[in-house]
């Protein structure tokens, strides 16, 4: 009994005490929401100059990219700004972005990172004036990965501002994309495919795709993907005619196709590790460059950048591809991308040399472009010319 | 009357100065004062609650149980110290951010509570007040007089103002950790020597006289004339 009165003392102080908080907080707390909208808005008017309020747009609603955190739109109905969490080099990049009524970039700016090199203060408000039709990266020197997780946040708002204006984007990643199309060429599930390295030429097709477990493959011819069955016969139901025969084509060099080693002459680079004839009368050359690796001063792994070349005869890159490199990740790491190496299918001994070096990593690409000079050398040397 | 009310109010900003004779408040007195502008926010932040709590602690002296007395007192100062905290973030945002987390840790201010266990629990309301707006105002001088050394010639500035002249002269370590420490150590010195002088309460004394709250200490027995009575009696 000797417990009831403080008790109820201390539960009638508690209640007395919560109403008079409760209605200071009804005072104030209206005018705090107005000052951290303020405060908010000033935010978002750093990439939407102009801007005047914005609301929150409810992301449960839309389907944007998986990287957009946050979008606000202006109310007057003059654009949008989106939040993004894009993956740099070794940390998250949270970068916002502002898009007017046109589909224009507005402004760009990193809020938190932790990047090595701090070069995401370059490319703050490097996009603007930039739309989806016309978009075109801003890669900086040595700040590979924080220029990609830079771009991906950038085409994402653009991606989501078109998506929020009513129109549709393809959201997939380009693998993705390109595993879908073939398997709906071929009418499997869940299949992998990766492009063969074309050793011999493919009229009118631009790569083949092969799956393991798979005895088929898909051609794409122009934009159409057509699937042949390991009988050599195009399956893909409604496809023309002379896209299914040039499918076939390809698919029949494929499946003929057998590599002969060449021996080198004595006289040939020891940089040239292997050569061989195709069926076609083509030639593949493997060829190890002298990238930073080896004349790098700082941190060079001391070892070669590999790489496979096929020619026609007379002297035409069929396809290039990467198959090794040990160099600086985030900067001559991109001589392994078919972005960089595919830039050379088609080049000759006169046009290679018109495929830029890339800015940072000018050591591994002049090497890399070297060793594609060596190929067309190698070529002159097996066909009786002299070696260089 | 009028004499002791003056006395109630004088005693917190000399005598009994909170900061630098019962060295209570350390905390924030350190934290703040790297600049005059927070120092005096906290000051008077810390002088509204302590007033205000002194006042509502007196007036229920009688109806609060001693039992739960320490929740009670805790109760009305969060109260305070939260009503405090959102008028400042609603009317005046950029002290509030300056406080930052030191505003909320008034309600643990061991100035506040202390002056409502030794004063507002045994006295009247008006005498509470007094009280708590002389605890204050030497809380708000400490401060300020801590700031000010400081600020000014730590920092080279005043109020935020720099001071061309103090630019050349400043003393760095002043405005930062070990500059506080430094500053209040003497701050502490100086006035024990003055209030000796003076015939106040001298420090080397451990009886009950020189305690700083003997005025309104009510406790029967001191442990420390018990200590030395045993020494005596030796």
């Amino acid at each position: 009994m000797k417990n009831i009165k403080p008790t109820i003392v201390l539960s009638a102080i508690c209640m007395t005490v919560a109403l008079i908080l409760s209605a200071i907080n009804m005072i104030t707390a209206p005018i705090i929401e107005k000052q951290r909208q303020e405060a908010a808005n000033g935010a978002l008017l750093v990439v939407f100059p102009g801007g005047g309020e914005f609301e929150d747009v409810d992301l449960s609603k839309v389907t944007l990219p998986s990287i957009v955190t946050a979008a606000w739109k202006e109310t007057s109905g003059k654009g949008y700004v989106f939040r993004m969490n894009a993956t740099g080099y070794q940390s998250d990049l949270v970068i916002m972005c502002g898009i007017d009524a046109e589909g224009k970039i507005t402004g760009s700016k990193y809020l938190e990172s932790k990047e090595t090199y701090g070069k995401e203060n370059d490319l703050d408000n490097a996009y603007n004036g930039q739309t989806l039709d016309a978009f075109k990266p801003v890669m900086i020197a040595g700040a590979t990965k924080t220029s990609t997780g830079y771009k991906d946040a950038v085409e994402a708002a653009l991606q989501s501002f078109v998506i929020m204006s009513g129109g549709t984007v393809d959201l997939r990643d380009p693998a993705q994309i390109l595993n879908d199309n073939c398997n709906a060429a071929f009418g499997t599930e869940g299949l992998t495919f990766t492009k063969w390295f074309a050793v011999e030429v493919l009229e009118g097709v631009s790569a083949l795709y092969t799956a393991e477990g798979n005895d088929g493959a898909v051609a794409l011819v122009g934009e159409t993907y057509v699937g042949i069955g390991a009988d050599g016969k195009a399956v893909t139901a409604g496809v023309d005619a002379d896209a299914a025969a040039k499918a076939e084509a390809a698919f029949a060099a494929y499946t003929a196709s057998e590599l002969t080693e060449i021996t080198l002459p004595e006289s040939a680079s020891k940089n040239v590790l292997g050569a061989w004839q195709t069926t076609g009368g083509n030639y593949v050359f493997e060829l190890q460059a002298l990238g930073y690796g080896i004349q790098g001063e700082y941190v060079a792994s001391g070892e070669y950048i590999k790489l496979k070349v096929a020619l026609t005869a007379d002297g035409k890159i069929i396809s290039t591809l990467t198959t090794y490199e040990n160099e600086t990740e985030g900067i001559g790491d991109v001589c392994a991308t078919p972005d960089y190496y595919e830039q050379f299918n088609g080049m000759t001994i006169d046009t290679y040399k018109d495929v830029p070096n890339v800015s940072g990593a000018t050591v591994t690409t002049a090497a890399y472009k070297s060793a594609i000079k060596l190929a067309f050398t190698t070529l002159d040397l097996i066909k009786g010319g002299a070696a260089e | 009357m009028k004499n002791n009310k003056l006395a109630i109010l004088l005693r917190g900003i000399i005598t009994e100065n909170p900061v630098l004779i019962l060295i209570l408040g350390t905390c924030p007195t350190l934290a703040v004062t790297g600049n005059v502008t927070s120092a005096l926010s906290m000051g008077i932040a810390a002088t509204v609650v302590l007033i205000c709590s002194n006042i509502v602690i007196s007036a229920l002296r009688k109806v609060i149980p001693d039992t739960v007395r320490v929740p009670c007192y805790i109760v009305i100062i969060a109260t305070f110290v939260t009503a405090v905290q959102m008028l400042l973030q609603a009317f005046l945002p950029p002290i509030y951010e300056m406080l930052g987390v030191y505003l909320a840790l008034i309600v643990v201010n061991c100035v506040i509570l202390g002056r409502a266990e030794m004063f507002a629990r045994k006295n009247t309301v008006l005498d509470s007040a007094f009280d708590g707006l002389g605890m204050g105002l030497g809380f708000v001088l400490a401060l300020f007089l801590m700031a000010f050394i400081r600020e000014v010639f730590g920092a080279g500035s005043f109020m935020g103002i720099e001071l061309g002249f103090m630019q050349m002269f400043k003393i760095p370590v002043l405005a930062q950790s070990p500059g506080g420490f430094l500053v209040y150590g003497i701050l502490i010195a100086i006035m024990n020597k003055l209030t000796e002088k003076k015939g106040g309460v001298k420090k080397k004394s451990f009886s009950c006289e020189g305690c700083p709250s003997a005025s309104v200490c009510t406790a029967k027995t001191c442990l420390n004339n018990e200590k030395k009575e045993e020494v005596e009696n030796a």
